[in-house]
């Protein structure tokens, strides 16, 4: 594909607001993960929980939007004076020409949640207040981002679970290459709600330690939230550049609704697809964050494909242990770690790893390093078997 | 502006068995009877993976298994776009009901089927396809944004893509918070515009112009039109059924956006 700009970028996560808390976090080795405090919920869990989003309701013409997940939306669009970017995009381009494809697997359900926790007695109707369209449906996000930027193009709401927000690239790059749109806001949101936190727990993935990927006692996930955006502009019509997309990848795993392919089929396929779009080499890859969630089977399948696409010693790191697993944000969150790496220099270290596995192949250090990052691979994968690989590049 | 061809039709919907019946009800042919919709067992999963599929999975792989047919394509090759606003809305408030109780026992299997790409996962196991596969919703937009979604894929990836749009009402009380109507699939093959055969040609473009949209001429069909995001493209459907001259139809997109599609006979 011919690269496209990422021009504008931002994000919100439990290492901080905006891309210097989150590089600053970053260097530092930082977990941003605390003991499970969120609502009522009685789990022996840690999370990653943002700050701030209680007291950032969102007013206004867009008020009937107000729940968790537009609010750390809005702290997104806020934050790296993102919003500013786009509204200069939309003078540019027209508002029209500008497409918004967000990723989310939840979206607003805590509103489902708390309405279905108010029901009246008898009848069993919800709330009047609940508004189902502007909190709890999947495309609310994308709705509320819509409005707020005032953009007018093509919008669509990509829902894979965990590879949500790195779809979202895909389809951009494939609505500008067809001439439907010039530009395009991408991104995504996803909020804690009892939902993921319980139904995790469900399926004995949660960890009750904070997570600890690719080290030999990892046992399970730590859930976060997180948003954020990236404006993806032509080469030749940006004006400036925070990284450029390279390429895609993108497969189904076609094997179970929430088990990873034993030989990791699907991820191994999702890479190398996404090397053969940008007509890139292994080698030229220089580091490879990791969907690394920290439960057994994923992290020692994905070690296993990433060493078969890039061969043993490849430079990776997963930063879940940082931010938790931040579910459909996952996408547009690393490859926020993946652009801050080739900006500033440095390795991401694999934040709570005590001892990396013994079967491990791939080089996985604690510590963030300093290195030259030129080309970087994010790996996404979903329940479904749904699995997207972004290549970035670094724009110098 | 994007091109491409129809290559395979499927459709399930209430008094809507197959596409050979929709189209001689959208067509004029034949007059529209409600009834019930009863979507088949999916083939290609196992025992355990065919119990654990619900009636909207069943109501949208049905849809799929027959484009697929209907173009003799083979499923294992094709990308996969579906088209939900809601996903399993049944398994949600499932859910929901559980997490409102003490205990908060949520079901492991119900947890996840309930991803918005349930649908697309239980397909990608059935026709044993490691394609790319994405789950797209835009509230009642829903239809447009993932027919664009896949055309934008045709063109870029200059092969088959196919493109399902389903939609299976909550049960109350979310209905009531959510009207969608009755529960309604339908599938197409699309491929690239150059490709021979087919049942029609297509072209998409998306403008915001807010201009007059387009409603389904066979009246019984407008107050689906109206709730399921899957029925928004009973215009498009129609103007395939009749396969006379090239018509061209605003889809509503948007609160003034509009995906104008233009529907020739190959």
């Amino acid at each position: 594909m011919r690269p496209l700009v990422l021009s504008a970028l931002s994000t919100v996560n439990a290492l901080g607001i905006g891309l210097d808390a989150t590089a600053r976090g970053l260097r530092e080795n930082r977990s941003g993960l605390r003991f499970c405090d969120y609502e009522d919920a009685r789990l022996d869990t840690y999370i990653g929980r943002v700050d701030g989003v209680e007291q950032a309701p969102i007013e206004g013409a867009l008020a009937r939007y107000d729940c968790r997940n537009n609010r750390i939306a809005q702290m997104a669009l806020r934050a790296d004076g993102f919003a500013d970017v786009v509204a200069a995009a939309a003078g540019r381009y027209g508002a029209d020409r500008i497409a918004l494809i967000l990723g989310t697997s939840t979206s607003g359900l805590r509103e489902g949640e708390r309405a279905f926790a108010r029901r009246a007695p008898g009848t069993g109707a919800l709330p009047a207040e609940f508004c189902f369209t502007e909190t709890q449906d999947h495309h609310s996000l994308t709705a509320f981002v819509q409005g707020y930027l005032g953009l007018r193009g093509p919008a669509a709401t990509v829902s894979t679970a965990c590879s949500s927000s790195a779809k979202v690239f895909a389809d951009a790059a494939q609505l500008i290459d067809a001439g439907i749109c010039d530009a395009a806001v991408v991104g995504g949101a996803d909020s804690l709600c009892l939902l993921t936190l319980y139904g995790f727990n469900s399926l004995e993935l949660t960890a009750g330690t904070p997570c600890c990927p690719n080290d030999a006692a990892r046992s399970g996930i730590s859930i976060g939230e997180a948003a954020g955006f990236a404006l993806l502009e032509r080469a030749e019509a940006a004006g400036g550049a925070v990284a450029l997309l390279l390429g895609y990848g993108e497969s189904a795993d076609a094997h179970h609704m929430s088990a990873p392919h034993p030989e990791g089929l699907g991820a191994e396929l999702a890479m190398r697809r996404a090397l053969e779009m940008a007509d890139l080499a292994p080698g030229a890859v220089d580091y490879v964050n990791e969907h690394g969630t920290g439960s057994r089977q994923n992290d020692q399948v994905e070690d296993a494909a990433i060493a078969r696409v890039f061969g043993d010693g490849m430079r990776s790191s997963s930063t879940k242990g940082a931010t938790g697993h931040t579910l459909g944000a996952a996408g547009i969150l690393e490859v926020a770690v993946c652009c801050l790496a080739m900006r500033h220099g440095f390795i991401p270290g694999n934040v709570n790893l005590q001892t990396l596995d013994p079967a491990f192949r791939c080089r996985v250090e604690a510590a963030t390093a300093a290195g030259t990052v030129r080309h970087a691979l994010n790996n996404s994968f979903g329940f479904g078997g749904s699995n997207c690989s972004i290549l970035l590049g670094s724009p110098q | 502006m994007i091109e491409a061809r129809i290559a395979g039709i499927g459709l399930l919907g209430p008094g809507l068995p197959d596409w050979p019946t929709a189209r001689r009800v959208l067509s004029g042919a034949a007059d529209y009877a409600p009834g019930d919709v009863v979507p088949p067992v999916p083939d290609g999963l196992s025992p355990r993976e065919r119990r654990r599929t619900s009636f909207a999975v069943r109501l949208a792989l049905a849809a799929a298994a027959e484009a697929v047919r209907d173009a003799h394509e083979d499923a294992a090759r094709l990308p996969t776009v579906f088209g939900w606003a809601h996903g399993d809305g049944v398994i949600v408030q499932r859910l929901l009901e559980t997490l409102a109780t003490p205990e908060r026992y949520v079901s492991p299997t119900d947890f996840h089927n309930s991803v918005h790409n349930v649908a697309v996962g239980y397909w990608a196991i059935a026709s044993g396809s490691h394609e790319p596969c994405s789950s797209i919703a835009a509230a009642m937009d829903t239809y447009p944004a993932s027919l664009l979604k896949a055309l934008a894929e045709v063109h870029c990836a200059g092969r088959s893509v196919l493109h399902i749009a389903c939609e299976a009402p909550f049960d109350e009380p979310l209905y009531s918070a959510c009207p969608t109507g009755a529960p309604l699939a339908l599938a197409m093959v699309l491929t690239p515009p150059q490709e021979a055969g087919g049942i029609a040609r297509i072209r998409a473009d998306y403008r915001a112009d807010g201009g007059n949209v387009t409603k389904p001429a066979t009246a019984a069909l407008r107050p689906l039109w109206e709730l399921n995001p899957a029925a928004r493209a009973f215009p498009l459907l129609e103007a395939v059924a009749r396969a006379c001259a090239a018509q061209t139809m605003a889809i509503p997109y948007g609160p003034e956006g509009r995906l104008h599609v233009t529907v020739a006979p190959c």
